[in-house]
């Protein structure tokens, strides 16, 4: 049985232009030990998902459908409840991890702190476990009395790697976690990542908006647009220019191939739908190169294309001609346009 | 028919105008929308009113001394229907006192605060502009004698050049200018910096110019916003020192109004003349931070989400 | 008498004079009470001192709680008239509530004492004995209880600023996401990190609260510096007056000071330079 399901998960936020839909129905598996990647542009609602696993939404949310893990359903929990879940079973890191971290207090104790919020052991118990714990995401023990301030980004993110794995949680829920780090640090905490992965057997959801970190480390990937999957399926297959969504080989295209440096990249215009008006027909179709007058009228349905692949849209058949045109500038600008 | 002279303006000088304009038809309609600075601005007004008007409508003369039939002076009498607020000690009518103190109190608030404003504002935008040396001295300047105590302070300085209102007007400006100043200098320092002044100044515009037309309008509302604090303590301030004595003797106000009534012993049982001028006083200071919050509602709109 | 007091020498002459005397500790004698004003003042700083600092630690103590509690509670009905129930706290000038208090609670209803610090007959015994008693104690509550409300104001409203700040931060949140209880998270990390400017803002409240002693003194007829400075000015006593003054303003120098001094071990950012790292 998979570790984490989700099933037509709904979010919205009430604002005073209109409830915005920042999730509207998305339905996805997680498996134990498996690494599933969740990629989207800024806004498409995958911070909104991740909140919605802890239920750390602002109060002026309403949450619907299902998200089970372990079998339990986290949306009927209460408050209560959740604490213990929190930081035990499930644990979060944070983008930003440079204000993650409490200003006033060593780096250390907040890591006792984790522990000793789930579990009864003494202070110097603790301590000694925070200390291995630092070791592990290949941090110095002296580190333990530095302040926030005193540590770089780079160090700041193994620190919270090492608060969420604290109680060895069955699930982390890793929110864009090498936003803001330069190109060295980030490969460095990839790495170790996928270390501890496979060390601890860690499951691990992974939500980002580079594509290019996620191709390294998750097994399964789904691509999320305007608060919609569009695309479900192992990484191998989505991302190795076999996507049968176009926004998929839009993806796709925006980003340098090592082998081929000098392809121009090729951008989506436009840009995402607001997520208030209530939309009839594809999320994507005024963006889509391909979109037909069927995709303006009537939404996609979820479909099963091949075992362990779904797409949302309304010609998988059409994939071929899909892919190859892709890669094609002229489909995506077309004359006139501003790129 | 009477011709006016037609003024001719220079183009700048009519952009400065069309900025602030803008600015001011801006700020008047988000305004309208904040029930907080509505709220502020409606008292004041009313207070306002009263104050200038307050000579017609007062039902007596304010120093008027009243007496019974049997010609007795009519002291301390509680409310009645000649007399809504009762005596005071000498017999004269306190709703009329009440509203001739609020000029004197509304007098200084605005003398005042007109005062901090043209002094600190222009302190505070030359420092933050110019930075260097002129700023180190006007800062200097700002920052001597800086933990005088405000009270004690107004009442030595009343010790050497006696007493008066004018006196109570002069301390409470030496001492406030210099918090607005702080304020605005750090803005200053901060918006100089910013793009559109360097841009100015690549155009050759002149130092005054982009004072005046650029960085000011930018800093008004924080200018305001921090006024109508400074207002807030300089009523609260001119009340105390009215109460202690060294305030006006000739110009009724209400501190001077509640000296009174502590000295002649009355706070025994006149309740009807000790209430109504610390009343007044709470909802004018209560009306002018509503004004000043609201400024600051308007101009930094706060999301709040949480 | 001109010649006593060495005033008809040339003003600068008398500048020199007073300096001289006040590095060795002499600020004078008294006009009218004839006494050293040392010695006066001494006494009377001591008062204000006993009088003040209860209050500003009252009022330190509670408001910060009432602010965080407003804070947590933002969007309930209570936040708005608590907000209002602070916002008259602090328009309602300080003598006119002591007056109000005075009429309300000692001549209305009689329960305690209408100002000084004892009653006429009482005498104390040594200097021990003078603060420890009843009597006193008496005396106490009601101009304290008027000082602290007025003074709660503003570290009240700068808690509750702070805090609706602090609790939309991040390391909130992942505070949350540890799993920590909303009240772990309150306590052991918002409110720790509101404390700062809440301190900042002590410092200069103090200078304030002192400054205003002047008035609360008259009122309750408290025998300390704010009414030495008062009685000095209304009799024209120069050396007292300038005593007291100089007396009123190192006290609040020295407690602004510690005030700062304090953040330091608050807040880890701030070095003994000043500056936030």
């Amino acid at each position: 049985m998979p570790l984490l399901v989700f099933r037509d998960l709904e979010v919205h936020y009430r604002t005073y232009a209109g409830m915005l839909r920042a999730v509207d129905g998305i339905s996805l598996d997680l498996d134990r030990g498996e690494i599933l990647g969740l990629v989207g542009e800024s806004g498409c609602g995958k911070s909104t998902v991740a909140k919605s696993i802890m239920r750390l939404l602002p109060s002026d949310s309403i949450i619907k459908g299902t998200i089970s893990f372990n079998g339990d359903n986290l949306v009927e929990k209460n408050e209560h409840e959740m604490t213990r879940i929190r930081g035990k079973e499930i644990s979060l890191i944070t983008q930003s991890a440079m204000n993650a971290l409490d200003p006033v207090q060593r780096v250390g104790n907040q890591i006792v702190e984790a522990i000793r919020t789930h579990r009864k052991c003494s202070r110097g118990e603790a301590r000694k476990e925070a200390c291995e714990l630092l070791e592990l995401v290949g941090l110095e023990k002296r580190r333990f009395k530095n302040y926030a301030h005193e540590l770089s980004g780079g160090q700041r993110q193994r620190v919270i790697i090492a608060m969420a794995l604290v109680s060895s949680p069955k699930l982390v829920i890793a929110d864009e976690p090498t936003t803001g780090l330069d190109v060295i640090m980030e490969f460095r905490i990839l790495e170790h990542l996928r270390k501890l992965q496979s060390d601890l057997k860690l499951s691990i959801l992974l939500i980002s908006h580079d594509i290019s970190i996620t191709a390294q480390l998750a097994h399964k990937i789904a691509i999320m647009y305007a608060g919609k999957i569009m695309e479900y399926g192992p990484v191998s297959e989505v991302l190795k220019q076999k996507a049968y969504h176009p926004y998929t080989l839009g993806l796709l295209n925006a980003f340098p191939d090592i082998k081929n440096p000098r392809n121009e990249l090729i951008s989506i215009p436009g840009s995402p739908c607001d997520l208030v008006c209530e939309i009839k027909g594809c999320r994507f179709h005024e963006r889509c190169p391909f979109s037909t007058e069927e995709c303006f009228i009537k939404e996609p349905e979820w479909l099963n294309i091949k075992e362990g692949h779904y797409v949302r849209c309304h010609y998988p058949d059409k994939m071929e001609i899909f892919q190859k045109l892709s890669r094609e500038r002229s489909t995506w600008i077309k004359d006139g346009d501003s790129d | 028919m009477i011709r006016f002279p037609k003024i001719r303006l220079s183009t700048n000088t009519k952009i400065m105008l069309g900025n602030y304009k803008k600015g001011f038809r801006k700020v008047t309609r988000e305004f309208i929308k904040s029930k907080l600075a509505l709220t502020g601005i409606v008292i004041l007004s009313v207070f306002s009113s009263v104050a200038v008007f307050s000579p017609h409508i007062v039902p007596y003369s304010p120093d008027m001394i009243h007496y019974d039939e049997n010609g007795r002076v009519l002291s301390l009498l509680p409310p009645t229907k000649d007399h809504i607020m009762g005596t005071t000690f000498m017999g004269q009518d306190v709703f009329s006192q009440l509203l001739d103190g609020a000029r004197g109190t509304l007098l200084v608030a605005f003398l005042s605060g007109l005062a901090i404003l043209l002094i600190g504002a222009n302190v505070g935008l030359i420092a933050g502009y110019y930075k260097g040396a002129i700023d180190a001295l006007l800062m200097r300047v700002v920052d001597t004698l800086y933990g005088i105590p405000d009270l004690p302070f107004i009442l030595i300085i009343a010790l050497f050049i006696g007493p008066s209102i004018w006196t109570v007007i002069l301390v409470v400006v030496l001492i406030l200018w210099r918090t607005m100043a702080r304020i605005i200098r750090s803005q200053t320092l901060s918006l100089s910096e910013r793009p559109f002044v360097k841009a100015a100044k690549a155009s050759g515009a002149g130092d005054f110019r982009i004072i005046y037309l650029h960085i000011a309008p930018n800093v008004a509302s924080l200018i305001f916003a921090q006024l109508a604090i400074m207002v807030g303590f300089v009523i609260i301030l001119e009340s105390s020192a009215s109460f202690l004595g060294v305030g006006s003797a000739d110009i009724r106000t209400w501190g001077q109004m509640l000296q009174y009534v502590f000295v002649t012993g009355a706070i025994r049982h006149a309740w009807w003349w000790t209430l109504p001028p610390g009343a007044c006083i709470a909802l004018l200071v209560m009306s002018v931070f509503f004004l000043s919050k609201g400024i600051e509602n308007i101009t930094n709109p706060e999301l709040e989400r949480r | 008498m001109l010649e006593q007091f060495g005033l008809n020498e040339p003003l600068h002459i008398q500048y020199y004079i007073y300096m001289k005397n006040l590095v060795q500790g002499n600020l004078g004698t008294s006009f009218i009470v004839g006494k050293p004003v040392f010695q006066i003042v001494l006494h009377r700083a001591l008062n204000t001192l006993v009088l003040m600092l209860p209050a500003v630690f009252i009022a330190f103590m509670i408001g910060p709680v009432f602010g965080a509690f407003l804070a947590q509670n933002r969007r309930r009905w209570i936040d708005p008239i608590g907000l209002t129930f602070t916002l008259i706290l602090y328009a309602v000038p300080i003598f006119w509530s002591g007056m109000m208090a005075i009429m309300i609670f000692s001549f209305k209803l009689g329960w305690l004492p209408p100002g000084s610090m004892y009653s006429p007959a009482f005498i104390p015994q040594g200097f021990f004995h003078s603060f420890f008693n009843l009597e006193f104690l008496r005396h106490l509550i009601l101009p304290v209880s008027v000082i602290s409300l007025y003074l709660l104001a503003v570290p009240t409203l700068t808690m509750r600023s702070n805090m609706i700040a602090t609790l939309g931060s991040d390391f909130i949140e992942m505070a949350r996401a540890k799993g920590l209880s909303e009240r772990a998270v309150l306590y052991r990390h918002a409110a720790r990190n509101c404390l700062l400017p809440v301190v900042h803002f002590a410092a200069i409240q103090i200078g304030f609260a002192f400054a205003g002693s002047v008035v609360v003194e008259k009122i309750f007829s408290w025998p300390g510096l704010g009414l030495a400075i008062w009685q000095a000015t209304s009799a024209h006593d120069y050396p007292l007056a300038q005593g007291s003054f100089l007396i009123l303003a190192t006290i609040i120098i020295i407690l602004n000071f510690l005030a700062d001094l304090s953040s330091v071990y608050i807040d880890p950012r701030v070095g003994i330079r000043g500056d936030l790292g």
